[in-house]
């Protein structure tokens, strides 16, 4: 059970308290982020604390997305409080790329690590066992080798994305979390957005909402390169990776998420839906095996 | 004919990886590469051999494979990289970024390590390029003016224009052109070599 979304009309703010008191445990996942979001854009931010200091369980994607919802919003920052899980102590010491100090190979429950911020950094010791681990952290959760080895591109892709589109690569983040049969990882920035950089190409000039410039990007492969430059591709090896798999994708940037969820994840049923501002852009993928 | 070498490079080695993804570890990995050819007088086959390779994707192949075939085009005349034991995702992977870019390139298989078999060409070329090929595929060695006599009654080109279709499937390295005095010759890299299959 979680709490109805917070009401408009403020005279249902104590049963809305009263409803969080009632629930023991929260699993915090992209349903319940909404709902926060949606608290604190209202002004309720008692009613998101609740949710949050029931959180037992965390989505590593709704986790991070919050984190970073909260450093960008002023509406939120009053209410900067995360759940406390395995989650959020793995975020108080996000790996290195450039680091050798963890070159260990052994999947972790949960681990983030920052983006390379630069080319050579794609081929750093700390990024490429950061990225072996969570190849490894897939099989471990029961994914096929071939499958986690194309769960591992698709997560590879995404931060390549993150530090050659968002003109802020410095603020990349990559993380994973797995359990029995389940498989997450997230890739956030806090840079310009797709809309922005679909925007420095001459082709899209025109394109003017979030909506669009997400829908283009992430179901069509438009790119800041333009048509014909081979540019654009890394969000088909996204969605020909976990293709045979069910759970769901996320993608946030502007005032906008799309979504994929279901027992296959296949971008003709991807959904838009108008969301609080995020600065940047975020993907989150959740699978079972 | 002119003696072609061959040096075989193996991609999960240099990669250090059997997951290769992003444009930005492409550019990163064809860095590595390029500094470890070795200069050749002779015109040298490079197998890019992703034997090893579980992914690639077409982000990473854009600037690493396709990037390696224009950097040698351009600066190192005598190589001419092929893609070697790639499997299925990585020849579709392949396939998307050449379409989308209009280009090609060659497949083979490496037999026993080194033995070449099985080379095709994938993508896609221009009719005119096209036309070239398979001319030089049926009469390998032949040059401009041959094909320009060879074809006249079918096609009215020019040597010239035959020419230049030669020169776009030399900058692919599809074709190895040889020198014989003045004559400049054209071969397939591979000997066997198919396309349109």
């Amino acid at each position: 059970m979680r709490p109805a979304r917070p009401p408009a009309d403020y005279a249902e703010y104590d049963f809305c308290l009263l409803l969080i008191a009632c629930v023991d445990v929260v699993r915090f996942n992209s349903q319940v982020l909404d709902d926060v979001l949606l608290a604190c854009s209202v002004g309720m931010h008692e009613v998101a604390r609740g949710i949050l200091i029931r959180t037992a369980y965390c989505q590593i994607g709704a986790f991070l997305e919050l984190v970073l919802s909260q450093r960008q919003s002023s509406q939120m920052s009053a209410n900067s409080e995360v759940p406390n899980t395995d989650v959020s102590a793995a975020f108080t010491s996000i790996r290195q790329p450039e680091s050798s100090e963890f070159l260990n190979l052994t999947p972790q429950a949960v681990e983030f690590c920052a983006c390379p911020r630069s080319d050579s950094g794609f081929n750093s010791p700390g990024w490429m066992a950061f990225g072996k681990r969570l190849q490894y952290a897939a099989e471990s959760a029961g994914f096929s080798n071939s499958i986690s080895a194309g769960i591992a591109g698709a997560f590879q892709e995404m931060a390549d994305n993150a530090t050659t589109h968002s003109q802020a690569a410095a603020t990349a983040l990559g993380g994973y979390q797995w359990g029995q049969n389940e498989f997450e990882f997230v890739v956030a920035d806090v840079g310009i957005g797709v809309l922005q950089s679909l925007r420095t190409c001459s082709e899209f000039v025109s394109v003017n909402d979030h909506a669009d410039a997400l829908a283009l990007a992430v179901t069509r492969g438009a790119s800041r390169f333009g048509s014909g430059t081979g540019h654009g591709n890394g969000f088909r090896q996204l969605f020909t990776s976990l293709a045979s798999l069910g759970g769901e994708l996320r993608f946030r940037s502007g005032d906008q998420a799309l979504t994929v969820a279901g027992e296959t994840l296949n971008k003709t049923g991807a959904q838009l839906s108008q969301r609080p501002e995020y600065r940047g852009f975020l993907v989150s993928a959740r699978c079972r095996s | 004919m002119t003696h072609v070498t061959q040096e075989t490079i193996d991609v999960a080695t240099l990669a250090s990886s059997e997951v290769l993804a992003g444009g930005s570890k492409g550019m990163s990995d064809l860095a590595k590469l390029v500094s470890r050819i070795p200069t050749s007088p002779s015109p040298v086959v490079i197998a890019l051999d992703f034997r090893r390779i579980k992914v690639a994707t077409s982000s990473y192949l854009r600037e690493f494979a396709i990037g390696f075939r224009n950097y040698c085009s351009q600066t190192r005349p005598e190589a001419y990289p092929v893609i070697a034991n790639a499997n299925m995702v990585i020849v579709e992977e392949l396939r998307t970024i050449l379409s989308s870019m209009r280009d090609a390139i060659v497949l083979c298989q490496l037999r026993d390590g080194t033995r070449v078999t099985e080379g095709r060409v994938i993508g896609v070329l221009d009719e005119k390029e096209e036309a070239a090929l398979v001319a030089v595929l049926h009469s390998p060695g032949i040059d401009a003016v041959a094909l320009a006599g060879t074809y006249k009654s079918s096609d009215n080109v020019s040597a010239n224009a035959w020419s230049n279709r030669l020169a776009g499937l030399v900058q692919k390295r599809i074709l190895v052109e040889e020198r014989d005095g003045r004559r400049k010759r054209f071969v397939p890299v591979l000997k066997e070599l198919e396309y349109g299959c």
